[in-house]
């Protein structure tokens, strides 16, 4: 607990990078260039709001004053007459500028949201895996992904605060009449609230972080039930019962929680009731008193009492509208700090760098080493490889041996913790870094299939798309006959998450499907990171026989924990804790008898036709 | 599953009386709570609030207006000011109460949904329209809280209208009866025909706004499709689980991927705005509109109040309450109005949640208990069975006969798409056969007990999840449950070395979703977990789906040539495209588009050179030569 009141303490001192006033600013700019007409819809809300607000304190006023001075029917009905029309334009004016707003509005916040992702997508890849910067994605996401956050209810704040100094201003002048004693007093109880109202929100803010794990965990049971990868496990082990079992526990904890909040929640209501109490007797005493003994009209007695209810009504608002505007303001700031996060690489000009198919590049890792931040061990540890021109390297070893982090460090996607990367003989930092990655490419483990059609999955582009290479391209992935199956034939939509009617493909098509478009990148340099994991054995074994057909003339690197596979590459690099243990071709590896001839012999033990034979060898 | 969308326009006044009213159970049974009572309350009181305080201030202002004698208004005042404090605490504490029996009504509904899955046949819960369905509940429950969400605030609303309209009456029943006296210039304001103009206006003004209002929440309803994809599109691009989630970070740069977030063909950043703004410019009219009738229909009754008083009819304290209650009055008729005509938009919505609730279970479930065996002898028999998906017309698997041998081993191999898992879901009952039966000791699957039957199964599905709570939970799959157990099937799994770096041993909550003290696992080590809960449920037949893809070499060798021992005299079946390891069964099943093809021990398999197993096991073994 103390633990966590401190932690508490550092993240209030941790001061935003800009304060209120720039940032409401950056916000209005952003409106400005975004959707300028939110702003004048801001302005037609304040005129309208204090525009009633002022009519309609008037209007009884005049009425009763009408009848108390016996006026004619005629002046009366025109009195009515004329605020009848100002209430009918303002009122009408606020619903169609509401209506108008609400939509408006949400651009001004989706610009931002864009710009939050562009960075995230953009951003130096070290940056993904950083937690500091995953922490600051996840804020400025949060500060922009719903109406209620501030980068989109900010608006709706500063118009209300504008609206709560004007209405102050105006009510004011009405009540010079009125003792300031009176007044001090009235806005004395609405502080008294306020303050109350305060210390229950710091309360829950507080404590919430204990609760909110309780929370984040029944979401997590009530919708794990309805994924349907689960509905197997729950049949086959009777989960249900365990699952019902835990909801239980949470719905008791959160309830309980929710009981004390709100028996906290209703003590600040009882306050708030005191002192509106407080308001109001005063107001009936101190007007009931004046009108007995200086004789104050009904009509002024009317129009005093509205103004000093509304007068704590705009006092109340302001303090409160200020409050919020610093909430509000903080997310502005979390999107701020995160699209002004400092860059690691090169995205300007860099050395020149000509991307030709001929395959002319070579790459070489000079004394490189490569420790993941807050890692304790190297991962890479003082390796130097080179990779001639046009050459087929096979990189093979365990899970853990530091192929797929070897393999980011070449494609740029990591910069050694020592020791360069050379293109050529230029360091791969000179270079702008996306021109460095055009070279590549790539089928990794992890792959992102986006929500477009079939075609532009393989040509990853909505323009200047060739149709005979991309046809070539699914023959030689040997995806054709099935794409050519579906419905819409290669103009079928993928990913049933965004497209409803979209098609699914089995793993194993939709790894063929990325080689499919890893081929019709068509840089030179190809980078296959297991792929055939999800393939059958006859549809992987199609896969190597094609391989010399598919990195025809292209530098390659074929990345397996399956030793069978790289019989074909020009050289075998075994890797094993981060260090080169072995290097030749295969059969080179076999006669040297050692590591890699040992794994070989455990893998394809199970191959070898006579299973007893090699069951002492292991 | 058929289903037919019935359109929403054709729903007669009874039909959807009748689903609102079902709405309302629903909900009422979900919260298990009071809930519905605090609603009643918090709506009570809400409209409660304005009325003593609308009739006090009339008579203080009359008193001010008349005699002014001091007693009474100090009287007066006190009276308003304490009545008015107890009715706003009043309120709150009802406001409160609702809060908190409200604050899990989401999770509870979530839960409801997720129960009518957990009982729901296994061939629903896997039907696409189903899924779509349920995604289209939750997307329009997201986007609007349409459907059932939108039932809990019935309570109250209807409370309010009920008790606004009830109230105003009152109060403003004098306004009608009180006439001007006869010999004034006004008397004509005791006309009937200026009554009968004066209700008239106010009859076509309140009916005016709701219409409006309804023709505007009618249109935004139609736009729910938009909406839907503009939500999915803002997840995909715009959220961090989306295109800008780490597993896609290396793919997006390699491929510049980012250009399809940038093009504002594909992810307008003003989506909501542009899509929307031609209705919401009409909208916007008619709410102006709504507004000015509203405001005018005021100043008329002000008009019509104020002459009233200055003909002599009543005093001027009354002038506010006149215009105040008919606002109410107003506003409440207004309220049952919209209130009517946004169910009746709602109860589209509705009708997918009862459409999916009203699912039936078609499954016939036996009563037939599943006899306790220490010997495991249970014998389980294919006859003739084929089986098509619902919905398609190609056999899964067709004309299949097969038994099992008690106690041994047998592997089923074959491409993907052969029919293997599609198997192993008839033989758990996930699904009945299209055609054909299955035998369990002599009587037909579907004559036992569901549940009893599939007690005699563990399996170990490619797709298996694990679930972010402790470790032992999620092998006993139970809350309470045996602890040396657990261990001893998580060591036999090849957890051992792993399970005694934990700081919290079984109790170490998996992934950090939630704790810090959670731990991440591999794709190998919770595979390993899985296997050890499919050992802790210690059933006859042990069943692994493909469970070693996620394991490299070494690791696949311990897991592949400990399982023999692991099950000892249990029956266990491997599923696997890959040959290995069906040298460890004593009788290989080969399934090659839907048939089974072949059976026999690998070296009799091995000796047709022309079969499938043939073919598959050379494409690996080629390598290895």
């Amino acid at each position: 607990m103390s633990e966590k009141a401190e932690k508490k303490k550092k993240e209030q001192k941790t001061k935003p990078k800009y304060n209120m006033f720039q940032n409401a600013g950056y916000l209005l700019g952003n409106a400005a260039k975004v959707n300028p007409i939110v702003l004048w819809l801001m302005a037609a809300f304040i005129i309208a709001d204090l525009g009633y607000s002022t009519a309609g304190l008037f209007l009884p006023k005049c009425v009763i004053a009408g009848l108390e001075q016996r006026q004619t029917a005629g002046q009366l009905l025109i009195i009515i007459g004329l605020f009848t029309a100002a209430i009918v334009i303002v009122k009408a004016l606020n619903a169609w500028a509401s209506t108008y707003f609400f939509n408006e509005v949400v651009a001004c916040r989706s610009n931002l949201s864009k710009k939050d992702v562009l960075k995230a997508l953009r951003t130096s890849y070290e940056n993904i895996e950083n937690p500091d910067f995953r922490l600051k994605f996840g804020k400025a996401e949060q500060a922009t992904c719903a109406n209620g956050q501030g980068t989109e209810a900010g608006y709706r704040t500063m118009y209300r605060l504008a609206i709560s100094l004007g209405g102050f201003v105006i009510f004011l002048l009405v009540l010079t009449k009125v003792s300031p004693i009176i007044l001090s007093v009235v806005a004395l109880t609405t502080v008294v609230s306020l303050i109350v109202r305060k210390k229950t929100d710091d309360w829950k803010y507080a404590h919430e972080d204990d609760f909110r794990k309780n929370r984040e965990k029944l979401w997590y049971i009530c919708t794990i039930g309805s994924e349907y990868q689960v509905a197997k496990d729950i049949r086959i082990f009777g989960a249900a019962r365990w699952l019902r079992e835990i909801m239980r526990d949470f719905e008791k904890i959160c309830l309980d929680w929710e009981q004390r909040c709100n028996w906290r929640e209703l003590a600040a209501d009882g306050v708030n009731c005191l002192m509106s109490l407080l308001r109001e007797g005063l107001a009936y005493g101190w007007l009931i008193y004046i009108a007995l003994t200086k004789g104050m009209a009904v009509s002024e007695f009317v129009l005093v009492f509205a103004a000093i209810s509304g007068f704590a009504n705009y006092f109340s608002g302001i303090m409160s509208g200020f409050e919020k505007l610093h909430r509000d303001m903080l997310d502005v700031d979390h999107v701020r700090v995160f699209l002004e996060y400092p860059e690691k690489f090169n995205f300007g000009s860099g050395a020149e760098l000509k991307n030709t198919l001929d395959g002319k590049y070579e790459f070489e890792l000079r004394n490189v080493t490569y420790r993941y931040p807050q890692a304790k061990e190297d991962t890479i540890k003082n390796l130097s490889l080179t990779i001639r021109a046009g050459e087929k390297l096979a990189l093979v070893g365990l899970n853990g041996a530091g192929k797929t982090t070897l393999v980011k460090l070449l494609c740029g996607l990591y910069d050694p913790t020592e020791g360069e990367v050379l293109l050529n003989g230029i360091n791969v930092k000179d270079f702008n870094r996306n021109e460095y990655y055009a070279l590549f490419c790539a089928v990794f483990q992890e792959f992102s299939i986006m929500p477009l059609s079939v075609l532009q999955n393989i040509t990853q582009s909505l323009d200047n798309i060739d149709e005979t290479r991309a046809r070539e391209c699914l023959k030689l992935a040997n995806l054709e006959k099935k794409i050519d199956s579906l419905p819409h034939g290669w103009n079928s939509l993928l990913y049933k998450t965004v497209h409803e009617d979209a098609v699914e493909l089995s793993g194993g098509e939709t790894q063929r499907l990325m080689l499919a478009r890893a081929l019709y990148k068509n840089a030179p340099v190809v980078v296959l990171d297991e792929p055939t994991a999800a393939l059958d054995p006859i549809a992987e074994s199609d896969i190597y026989q094609k391989y010399n057909d598919l990195t025809a003339g292209r530098t390659s690197l074929f990345i397996s924990h399956r030793l069978a596979s790289t019989r074909f590459c020009d050289r075998i690099v075994f890797l094993e804790n981060g260090v080169i243990a072995e290097t030749g071709t295969h059969d080179e590896l076999i006669q040297k008898g050692k590591k890699y001839a040992e794994l070989f012999g455990i893998q394809s033990r199970y191959y070898k036709e006579n299973l007893e034979a090699v069951e002492v060898m292991i | 599953m058929k289903m037919k969308k019935k359109d929403e326009n054709k729903r007669s006044f009874i039909e959807n009386l009748r689903m609102i009213l079902r709405g309302m159970k629903m909900t009422r049974t979900i919260s298990g709570k009071p809930l519905a009572f605090s609603k009643f309350l918090s709506g009570l009181f809400d409209a409660l609030i304005v009325f003593p305080n609308l009739y006090l201030s009339a008579l203080i202002l009359n008193e001010l207006a008349g005699t002014r004698d001091t007693q009474t208004l100090i009287r007066l005042a006190i009276i308003t000011v304490g009545v008015n404090a107890v009715l706003l605490l009043a309120k709150d504490a009802a406001q409160r109460w609702t809060n908190y029996l409200h604050s899990i009504f989401w999770e509870q509904m979530n839960s409801a949904y997720s129960g009518k899955l957990f009982d729901m046949d296994f061939c629903d819960v896997e039907d696409a329209e189903v899924h779509q369905l349920l995604s289209t509940i939750y997307q329009n429950r997201n986007w609007g809280a349409k459907g059932l969400s939108r039932m809990t605030g019935m309570f109250s609303q209807l409370t309010t209208g009920a008790v606004k309209i009830i109230c105003s009456v009152a109060l403003v029943i004098t306004l009608f009866t009180l006439k001007v006296p006869e010999s004034g210039d006004l008397a004509f304001m005791n006309s009937p025909w200026l009554l009968a103009a004066v209700f008239t206006v106010l009859a076509i003004a309140v009916m005016i706004p709701p219409m409006l209002s309804a023709k505007a929440n009618d249109a935004f309803a139609k736009q729910a499709p938009k909406a839907r994809m503009g939500n999915r599109l803002f997840f995909f691009y715009g959220g961090r689980g989306g295109l800008s989630s780490s597993e896609r970070a290396m793919d997006v740069r390699i491929y510049q991927q980012d250009a399809f977030a940038a093009d504002g063909r594909i992810y307008p950043a003003g989506y909501w705005s542009t899509t929307f703004r031609d209705v919401i410019k009409k909208m916007a009219g008619w709410q102006g509109t709504s507004n000015a009738v509203t405001y005018l229909m005021s100043g008329a009754v002000y008009a019509f109040v104020a002459l009233k008083a200055l003909g002599g009819a009543f005093g001027v304290g009354n002038v506010l309450m006149y215009v105040g209650a008919i606002a109410s009055l107003t506003a409440g008729i207004g309220q049952f109005v919209n209130l009517w005509v946004e169910l009746v938009g709602n109860n589209a919505f509705l009708a997918d949640t009862f459409r999916f609730f009203d699912i039936p279970n078609k499954m016939y479930q036996g009563s037939l208990s599943v006899e306790k065996r220490d010997d495991f002898k249970y014998e389980i028999e294919f006859r003739d069975v084929s089986f098509k998906y619902p919905n398609t017309d190609v056999w899964a698997l067709r004309h299949v006969n097969l038994k099992f041998r008690i106690g041994e081993r047998l592997a089923i191999v074959g491409m993907n798409g052969s029919g293997k898992t599609t198997f192993i879901k008839l033989l758990c009952r996930l699904y009945d056969p299209t055609e054909g039966e299955i035998y369990l000791n002599d009587f037909n699957i579907r004559k036992y007990d569901y549940k009893e039957y599939m007690d005699i199964f563990s399996v170990v599905f490619q797709d298996f999840k694990l679930l972010a709570f402790p470790l032992g939970q999620n092998v006993a799959v139970a809350k309470n449950y045996d602890a040396a157990k657990a261990e001893k099937c998580l060591n036999e799994a090849g957890f051992s070395q792993r399970l005694s770096e934990l700081e919290h041993g079984l109790d170490t909550p998996l992934y950090k979703d939630f704790d810090k003290d959670g731990v991440q696992i591999s794709g190998g080590e919770a595979q390993k977990i899985a296997l050890a809960r499919a050992l802790y449920k210690d059933a006859p037949f042990v069943i692994l789906d493909e469970p070693t893809a996620a394991l490299d070499p070494v690791a696949e060798y311990e897991v592949y040539s400990k399982f023999n021992t692991l099950v000892g005299d249990k029956t266990a079946v491997f599923i696997s495209h890959r040959l290995s390891s069906c040298r460890f069964c004593d009788d290989i099943a080969v399934f090659d588009e839907g048939q089974l093809v072949q059976r026999g021990s690998h070296n009799e398999l091995l000796a047709d050179e022309k079969g499938k197993y043939s073919e598959l096991w050379n494409a690996q073994a080629q390598y290895y030569k």
